[in-house]
């Protein structure tokens, strides 16, 4: 992926933003910014990490949002001086209190639990608290690679900064009037020491949550927004609802109200795995085959190459799971074969395994209800940053990422006429890195700003024209049907692969103009 | 003589086909219920003939034929798509080629199953087939004319020469001027008049822009001769033809 470029602010506006003296516009702007980049981030958070006054106002939802999304990454050299050069301009002192411990693991930093997107925290403990992790599914033993460290360890930091962490634990934060007010950096809770083997555990991405979901995390819970990344200790819930979401853009999950459910990854095995406390959950694999783990105690179900849909039910000291449609390798435990479609598998806690046969289309029926009315098999906004975690990775391949007012679009390489007469060509590519495949119903919607009269699209060897109906100058939203790309007189069929997508054009002009943006292929679902 | 070959080979069928069937037993046990469940749509069909295509065998081929002309034409498209995967099993261009010529695919409609299962007979290189598709080389569909072509040439079939050599004539010609339309109306609800409009500024490639080469190409093939133009390619012909073998 191309490398984007960088327009950040001066400490001044960075400043400003932490003292909540920017105006709404300035602000929205640089809460964008702030999203994407990480320097700045760092910065913010280094600076509202010193002890300020208590009157400071800090956005601690934003700040929060701004923090969960930082990756784990070295200190740069820019965000140290950015630090020091805001602090100083916010009067700040600057004496850091406390240093970090050298080689301090940085995975436990960054794993410190941080409030999901829309959770306030709770009033700020008088206590230094103590790891008191909230109960959660035991997670698998995956296995540990002989040649990695378990723990990450970086160098050790030059700067004044020094994991939250560690600082909480050893200075009590003094109690502030008014909790809003306190930065979540400071609120962040003493990381709970995971065991080894959950370092190898992934978080999970759930992308347009639909209905009652809520998301749980420590001691607190929040509505779910459309990007949120959950640990295997955070757990989704539904109070009086149901809910959909998409899962990394590869499940779809549905949950019936009142259900509480975990889900984590195994990057190693690439499995999915789900602990189900109550209530019931529903998977699709929409079409690829997955490794999916149901934990119960210490009981587990492995459902390999699931391609179908398959149902979790709790209940209470038994767990049921039930494959509704398509096909998967059951283990339980030392046995392994092939599941069967309404053949319902329940088992307890201790391990033991209770077969039976169930009618299927009723329940299917009801479920199918749950389902989101749209699945996305991928998307790009082109404002994502390499280094962020990307539900829907790729790279431009023609083409270059260019910056608007609200954000990056992908504008089209000019190849200019070399003869009169000749037309010069546009075009643009992206290609994606986790294919699909089609399935019935999915299109390609995506914007585009062009002064041709059309322009086409090609998916591999096929391809469809398009009609511009925009005047130049003007964003339209433009959306195709798969099924109308054809290939030599044969059109696009299910299970095709989408590797790439390429948007072409020619014209007389010498300054002709194909910008994409957001691009998206959706299945909306009937 | 002939009696005992035929008792022989009727003992080894009876013995034969149990095993065939218990081997593919479980597969095509699996195809029937994801493709015939209640409900099933084209997706989960396509997915069931995806599965059941990895057993290559008689077997398969046969619990897949009725799908060439049965089912919907996406099923009817993937499935002549498999079969051209069928490489050692002589049942699969068989039954291609009797898809080709039914009924059920010879309206306009089923012009996009024609061109899949040309395209399959020339992947399988079906010498059979080989009048069956020089006579497709005509059509008047653009597409399925191309992928006659085409499958002429991977075919090398000595039939494919003459309805060859006929058409680069046409096209060399006024007829061969008309543009084609990548579309060409194959789509039910999609056409050129639809909202997909082709780009106005940009040409359309003709008929001639579209078969000459493939027909080159496929001459070439067949007779290992290189001539650009129909006239070379008649003098040529009318001096060779009643000599000629398709070299090897």
């Amino acid at each position: 992926m191309s490398t984007m470029e960088k327009f950040c602010p001066t400490t001044e506006v960075l400043a400003g933003w932490l003292q909540g003296t920017l105006d709404s516009q300035q602000r929205g702007h640089l809460t964008s910014h702030l999203a994407a980049c990480d320097e700045c981030r760092r910065a913010v958070a280094i600076a509202s990490s010193i002890d300020a006054p208590p009157a400071a106002p800090l956005n601690e939802i934003l700040l929060s949002r701004v923090v969960a999304a930082s990756r784990p990454r070295r200190v740069l050299p820019f965000a140290a001086a950015a630090a020091a050069v805001l602090a100083a301009a916010i009067g700040f002192s600057l004496t850091p209190k406390h240093v970090a411990p050298p080689s301090a693991p940085t995975v436990a930093v960054d794993r410190a639990p941080v409030a999901p997107a829309g959770i306030k925290p709770g009033p700020r403990p008088e206590e230094p608290r103590t790891v008191t992790p909230v109960p959660t599914p035991t997670p698998p033993t995956p296995p540990v690679d002989p040649q990695k460290p378990a723990v990450a360890v970086e160098t050790t930091p030059k700067t004044p900064e020094k994991p939250v962490a560690a600082e909480k634990i050893e200075k009590p934060a003094p109690v502030a009037p008014d909790v809003v007010e306190k930065p979540v950096v400071k609120e962040t809770p003493p990381p709970v020491k995971a065991p080894v083997d959950v370092l190898t555990l992934a978080p999970v991405f759930v992308i347009d949550p639909v209905g009652d979901l809520w998301l749980k995390r420590d001691q607190a819970e929040a509505k779910a927004v459309s990007l949120e990344k959950a640990a295997y200790k955070d757990k989704f819930s539904t109070r009086n609802g149901t809910a959909a979401f998409t899962l990394e853009a590869r499940t779809s999950v549905m949950l019936e109200k009142n259900s509480e459910v975990a889900f984590w990854h195994q990057k190693t095995d690439d499995v999915y795995s789900l602990a189900l406390d109550q209530g019931l959950v529903m998977l699709d694999t929409e079409g690829s085959s997955q490794k999916w783990q149901i934990s119960f105690g210490n009981s587990k179900l492995d459902y390999n190459n699931l391609n179908g849909r398959l149902v979790v039910e709790s209940r209470g000291d038994r767990m049921s799971a039930l494959l509704l449609d398509g096909t998967a390798d059951l283990k339980i435990g030392s046995m392994a074969r092939k599941a069967l479609v309404g053949q319902e598998v329940e088992f307890s806690r201790e391990g033991t395994v209770v077969e039976h046969k169930v009618e299927t289309q009723k329940k299917l029926a009801r479920l199918d209800e749950l389902r989101p009315k749209v699945f996305t098999a991928f998307s790009s906004s082109f404002d994502e940053k390499s280094e962020d975690f990307q539900p829907y990775p790729y790279a431009v391949v023609a083409g270059k990422r260019a910056l608007g007012p609200s954000g990056f679009y992908l504008q089209a390489d000019a190849a200019l006429a070399q003869k009169p007469g000749e037309k010069s060509a546009l075009s643009s590519e992206i290609h994606l890195d986790r294919a699909f495949g089609v399935v019935s119903g999915m299109v390609i919607k995506f914007r585009y700003r062009t002064n041709l009269p059309a322009f086409s699209l090609k998916i591999g060897n096929y391809s469809a024209d398009f009609a511009s109906r925009v005047r130049a100058g003007q964003w339209g939203d433009g959306e195709i049907p798969l099924g109308a790309f054809s290939f030599e007189g044969t059109p696009m069929l299910p299970s095709d692969p989408v590797e790439n997508v390429r948007f072409a054009g020619v014209t007389d002009r010498k300054n002709g103009q194909l910008d994409i943006d957001g691009v998206q292929f959706l299945r909306r679902v009937k | 003589m002939t009696v005992a070959a035929g008792t022989l080979i009727g003992i080894l069928a009876f013995w034969a086909s149990p095993q065939d069937d218990k081997t593919f037993l479980p597969a095509i046990k699996k195809f029937r219920e994801e493709y015939y469940k209640v409900g099933a749509k084209d997706d989960d069909k396509i997915a069931a003939v995806n599965y059941l295509a990895q057993h290559r065998h008689e077997r398969i081929v046969a619990e897949l034929t009725p799908l060439l002309t049965e089912a919907s034409l996406p099923v009817r498209m993937i499935t002549a798509r498999m079969l051209s995967q069928f490489t050692q099993v002589e049942a699969a261009p068989k039954e291609l080629l009797n898809g080709l010529k039914s009924q059920a695919n010879s309206g306009k409609k089923q012009s996009c199953v024609r061109i899949e299962i040309l395209r399959a007979l020339g992947n399988l290189r079906y010498k059979a087939a080989a009048g069956e598709v020089a006579r497709l080389v005509e059509d008047r569909e653009v597409w399925v004319a191309k992928a006659a072509i085409d499958a002429c040439g991977r075919i090398r079939g000595q039939e494919g020469i003459e309805p060859l050599l006929k058409a680069l004539r046409r096209i060399e010609g006024a007829m061969g001027d008309s543009e084609v339309y990548p579309l060409d109306d194959i789509l039910e609800g999609v056409s050129r008049s639809s909202l997909l409009k082709p780009d106005p500024n940009q040409k359309r490639p003709t008929e001639r822009d579209v078969l000459k080469q493939p027909i080159l190409m496929a001459l070439n093939a067949i007779t290992k001769q290189n001539f650009a133009a129909s006239k070379e390619w008649d003098t040529w012909w009318s001096k060779n033809k009643a000599t000629f073998r398709v070299p090897d």
